[in-house]
């Protein structure tokens, strides 16, 4: 059974402890693949995804419903795998930034390195600018619209379908490749 | 003709063949086990409860309203006799001014600098 987000809003208000846990039942795959999907291992991403949903817990009322809750806890997650870059890399790493420097897919016990196209794929994703990568992943895998996008990046929807298009273009450049 | 040419090459990727399949996986029972190291991790704290702020609909509405008072005026105007009182004749231009200032008056202070801020920015109204 899905939750809606109204539901979880009103669970929220009245009892917090029980909206919360709504909120992780609906959100917490989504949010762990989406950080993975950024930071690549999957220490850091149980990391930040545990994180993410610690500094939800402590900042319901940071929330003021001028975003989507889907939107706000995309941003903290997004926040999040930035930070645990930026930690990695030993400097600050944010959506502007040329690139996350993730040393691509390497060296991670979760990896199933015999699956090679979506090895590859993830590669090319990788080697995206961030705010890039984030208009892929988003768009791509968890189908939020370039509206949803741009305030989770806190860009504009029009800047963020040219980086989905563009990144779009760079992989299968990529994926064309002979690497 | 290049004979080396590789039309292969020239195919672009088609995502279909992976879909949204990635290479990684989490170990056995992952999301449960963090479910409850998160909900250990805050046990001890007492959640501040949501606040949502009133969405901007008033505001909007209240748009909407000064443009129709103003635009009643408008249309108005040219059907009132000022001929009563030949010294208090206003332009019609000055009557939909006057039906705007009194809406903007109405409005809070909030939403009037919100307002100002917004149509500083439009190119119709500073023409």
């Amino acid at each position: 059974m899905s939750i809606n987000d109204n539901g979880i809003m009103e669970a929220l208000k009245e009892d917090p402890q029980n909206g919360f846990r709504m909120l992780m039942a609906k959100y917490q795959e989504n949010v762990y693949w989406h950080i993975r999907r950024l930071v690549v291992s999957h220490d850091d991403a149980q990391d930040a995804s545990q994180e993410t949903f610690v500094r939800i817990y402590r900042s319901f009322d940071n929330y003021r419903g001028d975003c989507s809750l889907r939107s706000w806890i995309y941003r903290i997650a997004t926040n999040e795998a930035l930070r645990i870059i930026s930690k990695r890399r030993q400097e600050v790493v944010s959506l502007d930034s040329e690139t996350t420097g993730v040393n691509l897919i390497q060296g991670d016990d979760y990896i199933d390195f015999s699956d090679q196209v979506a090895v590859k794929l993830q590669k090319a994703i990788l080697l995206l600018p961030p705010k890039q990568q984030l208009a892929f992943n988003l768009r791509y895998y968890e189908e939020l619209g370039f509206d949803e996008i741009a305030k989770i990046a806190d860009s504009t929807p029009t800047s963020i379908k040219a980086s989905y298009h563009v990144a779009k273009e760079k992989i299968i450049k990529y994926m064309n490749s002979t690497d | 003709m290049d004979v080396k040419f590789n039309f292969n090459k020239t195919e672009k990727f088609d995502f279909g063949k992976v879909g949204k399949r990635m290479p990684y996986s989490t170990p056995d029972d992952f999301f449960k086990d963090m479910e409850a190291n998160i909900l250990n991790a805050v046990k001890d704290d007492t959640p501040q409860p949501v606040r949502i702020a009133p969405r901007k609909r008033s505001l909007i509405r209240a748009i909407w309203v000064a443009t129709l008072a103003a635009s009643v005026a408008v249309l108005l105007i040219p059907h009132i006799d000022f001929t009563d009182n030949p010294i208090a004749q206003p332009s019609s231009k000055e009557n939909g001014i006057l039906a705007v200032d009194q809406a903007f008056s109405q409005l809070s202070p909030a939403d009037q600098v919100y307002l100002l801020d917004v149509y500083q920015e439009d190119v119709f109204l500073n023409e």
